[in-house]
């Protein structure tokens, strides 16, 4: 119920969210993700007036939606609301062509719900790698990514990400307070698979305690390996030294045959 | 304009005319033949009847018209993966449930946006670790004698796949599909090593349709048939189809062949043997 009247003190915000990123040159479309990470409410998301996510829960994300290039006004109301009430969040998202971006649902670091748009990185990762994005998404001061025991991100503020690319395996991740090491939020150990993107959203309220991760996925990065070197040539060489030994041994012997020829003509 | 309208009247009448004279000839040559109701086949004649005429080719479109059936009743979940379905089931008055009650109360119930028009699911960070399927573990090729243990390998340092040292050991790109997975799975092993001939020095004898068996650490096993053994410069491989990710299932084993080039230290070609699951 508190998180009901905290976003209706949100009521009648108006966000523009420029959507950043590399636009492609063939086609029309932006694809972009929704992503709910305000605890506690069930809403529903109205696209250009139309209710195109009914019921949307806590902690859901959306399949990736093609969207033609434009202006996309988005009105959020909890779950059952008339269509014709105010908003408890309203903003607008340009969606360039070529785009790939997670508009976010969220709560600033003071809770105020509000909206978020990061541009998610599709680019090519390495053969045996994987990719690891952290956004902040959560009220909560700036925090410290911790990887296998040591701080990988330091001081990541609300609103804020980084991300890096690091070979495909299983890590231990925690997320603690700026310059501190407790842990709030794990450690637990995640199996990043190769050539998939893991961007990882700390949402929720530290006051709360409802702190929590989720998680996108963004599988089909991978690039092949460039070559199998299945041969060390060893065959190759000890063949033709084979060759070679057999043709100075057969040397040897019509050597040593002449030599005998020759002293027996000589005896 | 006018003058236009006159010459397509004129040419329309002619054809009218042609087409009347034609459905009488041939009315005429119906009423010669020695049997039937006279005035019920002339009026099947001037409609055509079963007779090829002009008319009968004009009138058959519209008469033999059948209007397809409504589409039977489905629920929404039937369309709910392919939403442009779930419009059209609706749009033919098909869907038992066409919109929810909620979307109806909020004025949604005439355009096709429903919550169906967008799918979503949880984003818990713990759906992440998923359970592992099989892997493989040994691998046989009856027709050659090759009997070899399976080691997963990845990526070495140059971004070449890893390829084991041990000769009677070969090596799956664990990053790819499994053998029987969808997608190419690639198992690579040392055509000769530092002791010599290694164990996929008698691959290139391989012929189509010999057979592959791959045992996997559930202790399940499955037998693949070679499809094709192709030979590529080994600077160039056709990385995107031999690590293919997608498409039926198929294996791929790989060794080195041609000749050695020292100055590269590497032979020059790579050999691909491609099999499918039988």
């Amino acid at each position: 119920m508190s998180r009901a009247i905290r976003l209706i003190t949100a009521l009648g915000l108006i966000l523009t969210l420029g959507v950043a990123g590399v636009a492609s040159a063939s086609s029309h479309t932006g694809t972009v993700t929704v992503v709910h990470g305000v605890p506690g409410l069930t809403v529903d998301v109205y696209v250009n007036g139309d209710l195109t996510l009914e019921g949307f829960e806590p902690g859901a994300i959306t399949d990736p939606l093609e969207l033609e290039e434009g202006s996309y006004d988005i009105e959020i109301r909890a779950a059952g609301e008339p269509a014709d009430s105010d908003p408890a969040i309203a903003g607008s998202a340009d969606v360039l062509a070529g785009i790939n971006a997670s508009i976010v649902a969220h709560l600033t670091e003071d809770g105020t719900p509000s909206l978020a748009v990061f541009g998610n990185d599709v680019t090519t990762i390495n053969a045996g790698e994987t990719r690891l994005t952290v956004r902040h998404a959560a009220a909560a001061p700036a925090v410290d990514v911790w990887v296998d025991g040591d701080v990988t991100v330091e001081s990541l503020a609300n609103g804020s990400e980084a991300s890096l690319d690091v070979p495909a395996a299983t890590y231990n991740v925690a997320v603690s307070a700026a310059g501190d090491d407790t842990p709030v939020l794990g450690p637990a150990d995640f199996d990043l698979g190769e050539g998939t993107s893991y961007i990882v959203y700390a949402i929720g309220s530290l006051d709360d305690g409802s702190l929590d991760l989720l998680v996108q996925t963004i599988t089909g990065l991978h690039d092949a390996p460039t070559a199998v070197p299945a041969g060390t040539g060893s065959t190759a060489t000890q063949g033709s030294s084979l060759m070679l030994i057999l043709a100075a041994g057969l040397g040897a012997i019509v050597l040593s045959g002449s030599a005998i020829a020759l002293r027996r003509q000589f005896a | 304009m006018n003058r236009r309208y006159l010459q397509l009247g004129l040419i329309s009448g002619v054809l009218l005319a042609l087409m009347v004279q034609f459905s009488i000839v041939s009315s005429e040559t119906l009423d010669s033949s020695p049997s039937g109701d006279e005035s019920e086949r002339s009026s099947i004649a001037t409609h055509g009847g079963d007779h090829p005429t002009l008319m009968s080719l004009i009138f058959s479109n519209s008469i033999d018209y059948a209007f397809p059936e409504p589409p039977p009743e489905r629920s929404r979940e039937y369309c709910e993966p392919i939403p442009r379905l779930c419009d059209w089931l609706a749009a033919h008055g098909a869907l038992i449930d066409p919109l929810p009650e909620t979307a109806k109360a909020n004025g949604q119930a005439s355009n096709g946006e429903s919550k169906s028009a967008v799918g979503w699911q949880s984003a818990s960070i713990n759906a992440l670790n998923q359970e592992r399927s099989a892997t493989p573990v040994a691998l046989n090729v009856p027709s050659l004698s090759i009997t070899a243990d399976v080691a997963g390998v990845g990526i070495a340092s140059d971004k070449s796949m890893q390829v084991p040292d041990d000769y009677n050991t070969v090596g799956w790109y664990r990053h790819g599909p499994a053998p029987g997975e969808n997608g190419s799975s690639v198992i690579a092993g040392h055509l000769d090593d530092s002791r010599g001939r290694s164990v996929f020095y008698d691959l290139q004898d391989i012929e189509t349709g010999e057979v592959v068996e791959i045992e996997f650490d559930d202790g399940t096993r499955s037998t693949f048939k070679v499809t094709d053994k192709r030979s590529y410069d080994a600077g160039n491989i056709p990385a995107d189809r031999i690590f293919s990710r997608d498409g039926d299932p198929r294996l791929a084993l790989i060794t080195c062949g041609g000749r050695w080039d020292s100055s590269a230290g590497r032979y020059t070609e790579t050999v691909v043997v491609y099999a499918e699951p039988v």
